[in-house]
């Protein structure tokens, strides 16, 4: 049964970049203001919003992966403690899995195979990535291949793989299915809920709200970087009337396989 | 006039067809759907009609001559991966301009926000980068777009006006589009027709 234990909690994010302008000058940004999502063990949260919300800085934040210029600021407690930045680099790719959005994330110049072994233990290494490419449907052979010469949908399932170790308490997966065709997607999906069987926390960042429903919990809507709602999965349904805010009702109502249209109040807000 | 396929066969290894005796056929202001499952063929199959690729068999026609690789030809890709289309040294405005100088009202239209055009790809979301991918084939010379699952990093919101606007565009134009995606709803939504590269109509060779 599902444990009520927190294991990531994120209160008042925010993340900023001081950028040159010109000479001297410089100028900050802010994408995110005040980010708060918290998981619990056994949970898959999904977190859903537009594109450009902060959904991989979020990730990024979580991970200590955020770029030089970046300032961070709010608490990141893991576990019951703070997470801190040698924490970070300490527990990723091992307790805390990433699986990241952009597929620049794999070597060029490494066969997939090998990117699939690392981290995994040496001694079955060998064995336990031919698994993991037989689970997700890529063939042995794939292995030898360099990453340009996969396709979109085998890119991230080879993403997807090196994800995969034993002893994972938080998974970050950052929008892990586009491009991926129904099999290999419900395969994925199974694996995250694995995770969360397992005792893991699920961070599940999508745009394919429909997928991420079949087996997440809860979900947390982002916009502008921002947290407008947390709510449990099953009231994104009919005309999605459970949902609070109107924004998130507008992402619901907008897909393809809903009405796909966008009302013109909604546009003004864009 | 078209954008033509006729009898096209590929394989990246020596007779492991992707596909063969492929004929396909997109005409000026046709929106056209082309599925087909992860590693089917689908990328292969734009960079064919794009010209950045030969086929193994068979040939492109746009507007009934033959399409010469290298050659400048009216037909835009864009991309699944949009952080893998443009280069990660230039500016935004650069990446743009390369191509021609959109006006403000088509930067509008795509939600490109102006401060945007100063950062480096890698200070931008994927969905943001997209959109400067999709303006950029938005040329006055192009003829035809293929669109590579192209909207799968946007939200649905974004992904509706997105499409409505590229789609208007196009149509105004009398650009044609293929848009190659594996979701079923999406497709259906936007396409006048819209063929499969699975088995049946991959027809490989005996
Ligand atoms: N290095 C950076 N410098 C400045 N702005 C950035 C940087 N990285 C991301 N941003 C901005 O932060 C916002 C959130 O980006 P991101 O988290 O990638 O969005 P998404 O929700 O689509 O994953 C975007 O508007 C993006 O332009
Ligand atoms: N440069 C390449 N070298 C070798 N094999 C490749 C190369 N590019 C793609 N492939 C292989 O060709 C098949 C089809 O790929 P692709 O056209 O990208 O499919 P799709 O876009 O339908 O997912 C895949 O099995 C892929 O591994
Ligand atoms: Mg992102
Ligand atoms: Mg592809």
């Amino acid at each position: 049964m599902k444990e009520s234990k927190q294991i990531l909690s994120v209160e008042n994010l925010k993340i900023c970049f001081t950028q040159y302008v010109k000479g001297l000058k410089t100028r900050r940004i802010t994408p995110i203001e005040s980010l708060n999502v918290s998981i619990n063990a056994g949970e898959i949260m999904a977190v859903i919003g537009a594109s450009g919300s902060g959904k991989s800085l979020l990730a990024h934040a979580i991970l200590g992966i955020l770029p030089g210029n970046a300032l961070c600021e709010g608490d990141i407690t893991y576990c019951g403690q703070p997470l801190t930045e040698e924490k970070k680099i300490e527990l990723r790719g091992k307790e805390i899995s990433f699986i990241p959005q952009s597929v620049n994330y794999l070597d060029p110049l490494m066969r997939v195979s090998e990117q699939v072994k690392i981290g995994l233990p040496k001694k079955d290494a060998d064995k336990q990535q031919k698994e993991l490419f037989h689970r997700y449907g890529l063939k042995e052979k794939d292995g030898e291949l360099y990453p340009f010469q996969l396709s979109g949908g085998m890119l991230r399932r080879v993403l997807f793989a090196t994800s995969i170790r034993d002893n994972i308490k938080l998974v970050i997966a950052d929008e892990p299915t586009p491009g991926i065709h129904p099999e290999a997607l419900s395969t994925i999906l199974n694996q995250l809920r694995a995770f969360a069987d397992d005792g893991a926390a699920v961070m599940l960042i999508t745009h394919d709200i429909v997928s991420a429903l079949t087996v997440c919990d809860r979900v947390t809507v982002l916009k502008d970087g921002k947290t407008i709602e947390t709510t449990m999965a099953e009231n994104f349904s009919a005309d999605g009337r459970h949902l609070q805010h109107w924004y998130s009702r507008a992402l619901w109502n907008a897909l393809p396989q809903n009405s796909f249209s966008v009302h013109e109040e909604v546009e003004a807000w864009l | 006039m078209a954008l033509r396929g006729t009898n096209l066969g590929f394989y990246y290894n020596k007779n492991e067809w992707l596909f063969r005796n492929l004929n396909i056929e997109l005409s000026y202001g046709e929106i056209l759907g082309i599925s087909g499952y992860s590693g089917s063929g689908k990328t292969s199959l734009s960079r064919i009609l794009a010209n950045y690729i030969e086929p193994i068999e068979g040939f492109v026609e746009i507007d009934e001559k033959r399409a010469a690789k290298g050659e400048a030809h009216p037909i835009q890709l864009i991309y699944q991966h949009p952080e893998k289309a443009i280069n990660p040294k230039w500016k935004m405005k650069e990446v743009l301009e390369e191509s021609y100088e959109p006006d403000d009202a088509i930067l509008e239209r795509f939600g490109i926000r102006k401060e945007w055009l100063s950062r480096y790809p890698i200070e931008l979301s994927g969905g943001e980068l997209q959109r400067f991918c999709i303006v950029r084939a938005l040329h006055p010379n192009t003829k035809y777009i293929i669109a590579d699952e192209i909207s799968t990093m946007l939200d649905a919101v974004t992904q509706t006006v997105i499409w409505r606007e590229l789609l208007d565009i196009c149509k105004e134009r009398k650009i044609g589009v293929a848009i190659i995606s594996h979701e079923a709803a999406l497709i259906s939504r936007l396409c006048d027709r819209i063929i499969s590269l699975d088995v049946s109509a991959k027809k490989i060779g005996a």
